[in-house]
C-alpha cells in the first residue's frame, strides 16, 4: 500500500546533518564578524538584544529544521514512526510553550510591570517547535534503543 | 502486545540481522519489537510470520490493556 505522492514528505540525505550544525554556531560567528568589522561602532549596524535573539531564533530553527526532517541512518517504519509521534508531541508542546509566553505578556500588561517574556515573533515559534519535535524524537529513540 | 518472535527464530537458529534484512528493517527495530517497546505496523507483522510460516495470532496476542 502506497502512499499518494501529494501525502509523502521529503527527507534529506544523512549528509545534510552536517550542514544542519554548521547553523548552530552561525549567529555567533556573524555577531563577532560585524564587530570586529567595526561596523557597530561607526553607527552602519545596530545590534540590540531582540536583533541578536532573532537572529539566534532564526539560526538554530533553520539547523533543527534540517535535522528533524534529516534520514536516519538505517530509515524504517520504527523510525518513521517515532518521527511522526514526535511532531504530534512537538506541536503539544508549542501549545504550551507559547502559551506560557503568552500569560507572561498578559501577566506583564495588566499587572506587575517588572514581568515581561521574549517577543513572540515567528523566528521563536519556529525554533520552539523545531526544537520540541528534535528532543522528542530523539528522547523516543533513546527509549527504544536503550537496553 | 506480547509477541514470541525470539522463540520463532530460536526454532529457526535466525539472528535479529538476519530476521530484519528478510523483513525490510533494521537489527533496532526487531530489537525493540521483541522487547515490546515497538508494536509493528500490520504489513510488518505478516512480513515477519510469512518468513516463520505461521499465522499472525501463533505470533501476537494482545494483552490486558490492548
Amino acid at each position: 500500500m502506497k502512499n499518494e505522492n501529494i501525502i509523502k514528505v521529503p527527507l534529506f540525505g544523512t549528509v545534510w546533518k552536517k550542514v544542519a550544525y554548521l547553523f548552530f554556531p552561525l549567529p555567533i560567528l556573524l555577531i563577532a564578524v560585524l564587530v570586529t568589522a567595526d561596523l557597530v561602532s561607526k553607527g552602519e549596524i545596530k545590534i540590540q538584544g531582540e536583533l541578536v535573539a532573532d537572529l539566534c531564533y532564526a539560526s538554530w530553527a533553520i539547523g533543527l529544521i534540517i535535522l528533524i526532517n534529516t534520514k536516519e541512518k538505517e530509515e524504517d517504519e520504527m523510525i518513521n514512526t517515532i518521527r511522526l509521534q514526535s511532531f504530534q508531541t512537538g506541536f503539544y508542546w508549542l501549545m504550551w510553550g507559547l502559551g506560557a509566553i503568552i500569560l507572561i505578556h498578559l501577566i506583564g500588561n495588566f499587572g506587575v510591570q517588572m514581568i515581561s517574556g521574549p517577543p513572540i515573533t515567528a523566528a521563536l515559534v519556529m525554533f520552539l517547535l523545531s526544537a520540541y519535535i528534535y528532543l522528542a524524537f530523539r528522547y523516543q529513540l533513546w527509549k527504544v534503543s536503550k537496553p | 502486545m506480547k509477541n514470541s518472535i525470539k522463540v520463532e527464530r530460536a526454532k529457526l537458529d535466525l539472528t535479529q540481522q538476519e530476521l530484519a534484512e528478510k523483513v525490510g528493517v533494521s537489527r533496532q527495530t526487531i530489537n525493540s519489537i521483541e522487547a515490546g517497546k515497538y508494536v509493528p505496523s500490520t504489513v510488518l507483522a505478516l512480513k515477519i510470520c510469512k518468513v516463520f510460516q505461521v499465522n499472525l495470532e501463533s505470533i501476537f496476542e494482545l494483552e490486558e490493556g490492548d
